[in-house]
């Protein structure tokens, strides 16, 4: 919402300076988002005359002026590509040494194509007054008695500050200018002057009397329910009137706040859309069909051919206006292009109706549709002042127009829109948290228009002004009350914690991931965020549920939920690689994510917490004392330990196995999953190579998830065990077995371990040698037999267990290497 | 036999002497080993089963037994002497070769060691750990609830009514997948993102257990892109509710959270009306900066001539409507709520330039703005672990 100082003041008499109404303004909650004081940086360009104008010798383009910006001094050479300068011209000058507010550049005085140049004529562009840079501002003389050398900015009125101010969506009393005033006014900053009152030549009393009858009539047909999409309307017609221009004061702050002065009509509309937030729309009359126009629902492939050109087809929900053949106007949105004013139009009908904020929300949301209307009629009219805005349009037609007015046609009838708040005497210290006098509550609120209905000592009624949809509540009052008397009143209050020590601000699981997150960087691993969505196109190796596509997506490359955390950060590590690639392989890009992914299940989409991580080849950096290497899979696997471990699981008697089919996104023979009993708790391995295709991605990536919901939840309580020195030494014996090629090493060490449960307590592979010819490869082992309870174990026990380790393993298949 | 003896005894000195002399002139750097020769050659010699001490033992073995004792004595005290020199040059010997040995291992340390690259946290999952460190000390816990939503929690209970045009600040995203509503076995709504945290205000109220100190950390999502808006980013909700809190509560619990956060005690900050449907009064927070060449500084006093407000967080007393809609009696209960951009307050604590970039998961940017792992946020040391 934008307005001028000289706007404000026909609704405030004030002295405030444009600093104070600034902070004011925000500190009441209608925030200045921007303040610009033209009279800053449009001082110091003159009106001038361009005495005489010739063919620059050397430029066909260009023109010699001689330019008189001063009575008192000689005239001045400027060279000037304007296609519109000519002898006799009167424009606005910058002299040597000003700033050109468009591009804040400093004149000097130049020698263009041979010939000097000691200024500049400007354009509206230049002057940053508007986008038009189509030849240079041409000063009409019979609008004005221009002055040579007068400072044009004060001459033209340009001089008016404007406030730029956001404005919330329940305020949409303050999307006019009178609306801000009124806070203002209640905010201590001047007294509200009283609305200007609808005037006829003909008549001197409110409202309009009027000879001539219209010849146009309204009906509402709308069926019962829908009846408060458009409760009243009610209109004009006018007659011998001329669509010329609006006054200039009119027509300098629509032009200030960025609105284009079209025509008389068009500007009284956007006039009475800014000054008192009421949208209202005008038709030629002689291009309405027949004599009635109908508010109703639009019909059947009805369309529209709207003011902006476009033409839209009308869903059955939407109000329109439509006389007696077509459809003229969506309500509260835009008028129809036919039915429109132009220059010849000498004949209208004025129309102010109330139409319901949600349904012209949905409409207008539907055809996106963004006008001014639209914005103010979504967001609450005034309900009781149609018939009072009408008529003080009414009389600013008859004043920028001329022409006579019908007596005023109307349907329906304007609801009642006050209710009745009651307002305890302690709400406000309650909860505003702030000690006031119930007088200051009660001059506070009925600044702002609220009227006091009845009181005693503990509580107040209160009935809300018509403009003040949004205050329903006892709370609204309190805000109200608040917000004038100023947040920065209300006085700090000790906010004390009120919960023993032992209460923990993180959840088990959430302390899990900020160990996770550490672990994982610790070992190298940078973190990285990346966006919850991907590129279903990746779905040859993804099976993507389509409920997991988004309606509508951002872009094609972010259209669904992802169901890995994989291919982001794929796409991360290709990005990585692509921005330096040359160096690709000094750099080797290593991440982790912690997030989630998406699941649709039969009721919903769920989502569960993964940590994923990537690793690049070369996994080492060169060095002098060690040699380069691809990462491999064990990379990987290392990594996910190291998750496991971190989340307090006991993993060193778990190990990967495979499944029936690789988990999407790995290479099908590389990868290994972790599983507690049937939950596969993480996988890891190397990625697919079609994935890495997929990328653009050549060297070997390799790729882990932990499902950390998955994992059993870590406990809250303190488990603490008291410590004892094993009293006897383990025994350690090595091993080595051909197995054969299906047999993995963690079907070997499960059989053993089950098979030496608390006697061996761990076996750890130290070798493997896989001769190409064989169908067998060897391992070498080594286990630790612990001791017995209190005594070493002799000779004898540990010939014993080695032999029950050997049977074991030959059961399955393996043989005793020997040697 | 006696003077015989002295004299016997001091040759044998003497010999002795100028055999471990002959040791010791040995150069070690060159011939180490034929000084460790010449020395067990003395050993063996002057301490060996022939040694002339020994000899000399056995000679006076005939004597008479008081002058054997007496004699004996006189060459065990030498044989006693003797062995003291001896260890003594060879510890000096010995010494010197391996100090010799120690100047042949000579590496060049100066070469460069192997190192261990330590990954960097990510500045959004910091910054939250920041937060949290500060509400912790307040007695607030962390609440936590689900990104895919559906319009009551997100919308409806929040005091969003349909078509409200609150609802268009909210660009949100819906999903194709379809909820199910479950008695009716109709499909009703369509699945949403959430567009903020606030979800979680009312999934936590709705769980009934009060007083309520929450706040809830996670992602949100809009169908915005441009320089300032990402289609995810990250918020902090907050949620008190008991039956006193109110508007002076929530100034000082956020004040304070902006100065312990921004690690400044002077920060000017000011609170203004604003909107949000969920609120009522509603605020929203700002700090004074000062902005000059790209660059956000965060000033310590009002007095600054460049001072700009920057909107830091929204805020207020929650709404008596989303009170009801969480089964709550707004008669009986009230408190405020709050919700900031994650991304937002990190940008303006870690001079970060650009939202978008959070997302790029760029190594170098990572290694600039990422934290140590072994930098845990705690108020106890600072919220920063190391600051040089």
């Amino acid at each position: 919402m934008r307005f001028t100082r000289s706007w404000l003041a026909e609704h405030l008499e004030h002295k405030e300076s444009d600093k104070n109404l600034c902070e004011r303004l925000t500190a009441i909650g209608l925030e200045v988002e921007d303040f610009l004081d033209p009279a800053d940086s449009l001082a110091g360009f003159r009106v001038a005359r361009v005495l005489e104008c010739k063919r620059h010798p050397h430029a066909e383009k260009l023109k010699l002026c001689l330019v008189r910006f001063d009575e008192k001094s000689e005239p001045l050479q400027v060279v000037c590509g304007a296609h519109n300068v000519r002898k006799d011209f009167l424009g606005v000058f910058a002299p040597i040494a000003s700033v050109i507010p468009a591009t804040q550049a400093v004149l000097k005085a130049a020698k263009i194509q041979g010939e000097a140049s000691q200024g500049m004529l400007l354009s509206e562009y230049e002057l940053g007054i508007s986008d038009d840079h189509e030849g240079i501002i041409e000063l009409g003389e019979e609008e004005q008695n221009w002055r040579i050398g007068d400072d044009f900015a004060q001459a033209a009125g340009l001089i008016d500050p404007i406030f730029t101010i956001a404005i919330t969506p329940n305020r949409a009393d303050c999307l006019g200018v009178r609306g801000i005033a009124r806070d203002l006014a209640a905010a201590g900053i001047g007294s509200l002057k009283p609305l200007r009152q609808p005037k006829l030549k003909e008549t001197s009393a409110p409202p309009i009397a009027s000879p001539i009858p219209s010849p146009i009539t309204w009906r509402i047909d709308l069926e019962r329910e829908l009846a408060s999409h458009c409760p009243f309307v009610c209109g004009r017609y006018f007659r011998d009137l001329k669509n010329l221009q609006a006054p200039k004061y009119a027509r300098a702050r629509l032009k200030a706040i960025g609105i284009k002065s079209i025509s008389a009509l068009v500007d009284m509309t956007n006039y009475m859309t800014i000054d008192l937030a009421r949208p209202l729309h005008v038709f030629d009359a002689k291009k309405i069909n027949g004599t009635e126009l109908t508010i109703r629902k639009a019909k059947k492939n009805e369309s529209l051919l709207a003011l902006d050109n476009k033409r839209y087809e009308l869903p059955k929900h939407a109000t329109v206006i439509a006389d007696q053949k077509e459809v003229v106007g969506i309500g509260g949105i835009i008028g129809g292009l036919d039915s429109g004013c132009d220059e010849n139009t000498n004949e209208v009908f004025l129309e102010c109706a109330l139409f319901d904020a949600r349904a012209t929300a949905k409409t207008g949301r539907e055809l996106n549709i963004n006008s001014d209307a639209r914005f103010r009629f979504e967001r609450g009219l005034d309900s009781t002042n149609a018939q009072n805005y009408c008529d003080i349009a009414s009389s600013l037609l008859l004043e920028w127009c001329g022409g006579q007015a019908s007596q005023i046609v109307m349907a329906g009838a304007m609801p009642e829109a006050s209710k009745k708040i009651t307002l305890a005497s302690t709400k406000v210290k309650k909860l505003g948290g702030i000690e006031l006098p119930q007088k200051r509550v009660e001059q506070i609120l009925t600044t702002l228009g609220f009227v006091k209905e009845r009181s005693n000592a503990q509580e107040t009624t209160f009935s809300t002004p018509s403009w003040r949809e949004d205050v329903t509540t006892p709370e609204c009052l309190v805000e109200e009350v608040l917000r004038i008397e100023g947040y920065d009143m209300v006085p700090y209050a000790p906010f004390l914690r009120q919960t023993p020590l032992t209460q923990r601000a993180i959840s088990a699981s959430q302390k899990r991931d900020c160990l996770v997150r550490r672990r994982l960087a610790m070992a190298g691993l940078d973190e990285v965020i990346t966006w919850s969505f991907i590129d279903s196109r990746i779905k040859s190796i993804f099976a993507l549920d389509e409920g997991l596509r988004l309606q509508n997506p951002i872009s094609a490359y972010l259209d669904s939920m992802r169901p890995s955390l994989l291919p982001n950060l794929m796409a991360t590590v290709a990005q990585n690689i692509a921005q330096d690639k040359l160096h690709a392989a000094r750099k080797s890009p290593a991440l982790f994510e912690l997030g989630p992914r998406f699941i649709k299940t039969e009721q919903r989409v769920e989502q569960e917490q993964v940590a994923a991580g990537i690793r690049t080849s070369p996994i080492r950096q060169r060095h002098w004392q060690s040699e380069q290497r691809d990462v491999n899979a064990f990379d990987a696997k290392a990594d996910l330990r190291a998750v496991l471990n971190a989340c307090g699981l006991d993993s060193a008697r778990l190990d990967s196995q495979l499944s029936q089919v690789a988990p999407e996104g790995y290479h099908p023979t590389r990868y290994g999953i972790f599983c507690l009993g049937r939950t596969t708790i993480g996988q890891f391995g190397e990625i697919h190579p079609e994935l890495c295709e997929h990328f653009d991605l050549s060297t070997r990536i390799v790729a882990f998830e932990v499902f950390l919901d998955r994992l059993p939840r870590p406990k809250n309580r303190i488990a603490a065990k008291p410590w004892q020195r094993q009293k006897q030494q383990s025994i350690y014996r090595d091993f080595a077995f051909w197995i054969t090629k299906e047999r993995s090493a963690a079907e070997v060490k499960q059989a053993v371990l089950r098979q030496t449960r608390n006697r061996v307590n761990s076996l750890n592979f130290f070798d493997q040698y896989q001769p190409d010819t064989q169908k067998e490869r060897s391992l070498a082992f080594e286990v630790e037999i612990l001791p017995a309870n209190d005594r070493p174990r002799d000779e004898e026990e540990v010939r014993a267990i080695s032999q029950e380790i050997v049977s074991c393993l030959e059961s399955l298949g393996c043989r005793m290497r020997e040697g | 036999m006696e003077a015989e003896l002295t004299a016997e005894l001091k040759r044998i000195e003497e010999d002795f002497r100028k055999k471990l002399l002959e040791s010791e002139k040995y150069d070690i750097a060159e011939k180490a080993s034929l000084a460790q020769a010449s020395l067990e050659e003395t050993r063996t010699s002057f301490f060996g089963k022939k040694s002339p001490l020994q000899q000399a033992l056995h000679k006076i073995g005939n004597a008479q037994p008081q002058e054997r004792a007496k004699h004996g004595a006189a060459i065990n005290l030498l044989k006693k002497k003797m062995l003291l020199e001896f260890e003594g040059t060879r510890g000096k010997i010995e010494k010197q070769i391996r100090e010799q040995k120690l100047q042949k291992e000579k590496i060049d340390t100066s070469m460069p060691e192997r190192t261990h690259k330590i990954g960097a946290l990510h500045p959004t999952a910091q910054v939250i750990e920041e937060a949290i460190a500060i509400f912790a000390e307040m007695g607030f816990v962390c609440a936590e609830g689900p990104d895919v939503e559906d319009d009551f929690h997100n919308f409806v209970a929040l005091n969003f009514p349909p078509d409200h045009p609150a609802r268009q600040m909210h660009d949100t995203f819906y999903l194709q997948a379809e909820k199910k509503d479950e008695a009716a076995g109709q499909l009703l709504e369509k699945w949403l993102l959430r567009t903020h945290t606030s979800p979680v205000q009312v999934r936590t109220m709705l769980e009934g257990r009060l007083p309520i100190r929450v706040i809830a950390p996670g992602r949100c999502y809009r169908s915005d892109s441009d320089q300032t808006h990402t289609p995810m980013f990250h918020q902090i909700e907050g949620l008190v509710i008991d039956q006193s809190t109110h508007f002076g509560h929530l100034k000082t619990c956020l004040s304070d959270f902006v100065r312990a956060f921004f690690e400044n005690d002077d920060v000017p900050i000011r609170f203004r009306p604003s909107y949000f449907p969920f609120t009522e009064p509603s605020a929203e927070m700002d700090i004074a900066c000062r902005r000059e060449g790209g660059r956000i500084d965060i000033l310590t006093s009002k007095d600054d001539k460049k001072l700009e407000w920057m909107e830091i967080l929204g805020c207020g007393m929650v709404h008596p409507n989303v009170l009801r809609a969480c089964k709550l009696d707004p008669e009986k209960y009230q408190g405020f709520a709050f919700g900031m951009g994650v991304e937002r307050i990190a940008m303006l604590k870690y001079a970060i330039a650009d939202l978008r970039t959070f997302f790029d998961g760029d190594g170098a940017w990572l290694q600039h703005y990422g934290f140590s792992p072994l930098d845990a946020p705690a108020l106890a040391r600072g919220l920063r672990a190391q600051n040089f």
